[in-house]
């Protein structure tokens, strides 16, 4: 679990959130990302306390105990909205980046199309399949990652890091906005899966979580710094910015496609366990039978809603990702998890009295 | 047109796939199993046809999109 957890909430984080990431806190996006870890780690504490209350259910299954059948359908609708935009953009994202970065004349829903078909197969083998698949996966990830952060240091230029706040905190803020928004918000999602942790994980659970939610920092902090280190004033403007860092190494040709894979695979990785859980989701709250039966419809609603989202235009989606899910977010995960540890809360000090 | 017959080809593989499991299943799988496939027929439509019907992402800039606009701009530097 610890390191499904690892996979999720990294994944394709590590390489496309720097890039809008820089553009909003320029040099002061390690600040934003030590904010948003401050914030992460009150979130997780939450979910944890709340697995703790209740070990043997999940998310739903406890908020109908603590509030009620109607109330966790209308905390519920949100939730899935949000889910399904997710799992629907993180597709997009692979597609966008395999149409403008390697087959410009390939139309992009074949490859949002074929994404979903894996991940939708992938999800349908339960998680014991995929969870055992994952973690050996993303440590392949992070060690290219690392031989990019170390082999692009050549091109590093320490003038690129100063001065660290020239405009004041508001940009390190709206940084840590987005980044606690967009990625961050989803490690509620785990609450849907911490009941199918095996019994000998849970005693490391707690640590492993918090330590898996540093590392993932660390790694993004690694990330960002490199590319600020190696395009300076205009490291915000890059995409992808660990594939662009990865070009600019002359020594290794075609080392840019480590990356490549780097971040194909950890958006693979994220969206089969983001299907599964917006599969779990439904299927709990309709109290449904069978556990598999609804995932290729909703990896079938995935991929057109990639589409539709991008039939607006490339700008009205990236503005929406990152100015306007971090408040959705907010609202759709992080205010019911709130209300659930409020609640559990209020309930144990009833029984203490 | 090579759009919609891939969508064609979805849609006759997943029923294919998935109408012999629902005879086995009764009651609110398959209302949830209709509704779902009610909703990826919504889409399509809205694909097939070029037509700008709100779906889920119009919710989410309607009501969102004001007040997340307000803090982006709280959050601006003007230079």
């Amino acid at each position: 679990m610890i390191a499904l957890f690892f996979t999720f909430t990294t994944g394709s984080a590590a390489l496309t959130s720097p890039g809008p990431l820089i553009g909003f806190a320029r040099n002061g996006a390690w600040l934003s990302l030590l904010i948003s870890l401050a914030g992460g780690a009150v979130l997780l504490a939450c979910v944890l306390f709340l697995y703790r209350k209740f070990p043997h259910l999940n998310l739903i299954e406890y908020s109908r105990q603590l509030l009620g059948k109607w109330v966790t359908l209308i905390l519920a609708i949100p939730f899935i909205f949000v889910q399904l935009y997710s799992t629907s953009g993180i597709v997009l994202d692979v597609g966008l980046f395999m149409t403008t970065s390697m087959m410009r004349q390939t139309p992009l829903y074949i490859f949002n199309l074929l994404m979903f078909f894996v991940v939708a197969l992938t999800a349908r083998s339960g998680i014991e399949k995929f969870a055992r698949m994952f973690g050996v996966i993303i440590m392949s990830v992070v060690f290219f990652i690392m031989v990019i952060v170390v082999i692009g240091s050549a091109n590093y230029e320490f003038d690129g890091l100063r001065p660290v706040l020239p405009d004041g905190f508001k940009p390190v803020l709206m940084g840590s906005y987005f980044f606690f928004g967009v990625p961050i918000t989803e490690l509620i999602l785990f609450a849907l899966l911490l009941p199918y942790v095996r019994r000998d994980e849970t005693r490391l659970l707690t640590k492993g979580m918090f330590l898996s939610l540093v590392a993932e920092h660390v790694t993004i902090i690694a990330v960002t710094l490199s590319t600020l280190l190696t395009f300076g004033p205009i490291a915000g403007d890059r995409t992808y910015p660990m594939f662009e860092v990865a070009r600019t190494i002359g020594s290794i040709q075609g080392i840019e496609s480590l990356m490549g894979y780097s971040l194909i695979i950890t958006s693979y990785m994220k969206d089969v366990i983001s299907l599964y859980i917006l599969n779990i989701t439904i299927t709990h709250l309709f109290r449904l039978p069978d556990n598999r039966i609804l995932i290729f419809p909703l990896a079938l609603i995935g991929f057109l809603f990639s589409l539709i989202q991008i039939s607006l235009g490339q700008a009205r989606w990236v503005s929406a990702i990152t100015v306007i899910e971090p408040l959705w977010k907010a609202f759709a995960y992080v205010l019911p998890v709130l209300i659930l540890t409020a609640a559990a809360v209020l309930r144990k000090n009833r029984i203490a009295r | 047109m090579a759009f919609v017959v891939t969508l064609l080809i979805i849609y006759a593989a997943i029923l294919a796939h998935d109408i012999p499991k629902l005879k086995e299943r009764k009651g609110r799988t398959v209302l949830v199993y209709t509704l779902l496939m009610m909703v990826s027929l919504y889409q399509s439509a809205m694909l097939v046809f070029d037509l700008e019907w709100p779906f889920v992402h119009t919710l989410f800039e309607t009501v969102f999109g004001r007040p997340a606009g307000q803090i982006k701009e709280f959050l601006k530097v003007s230079s």
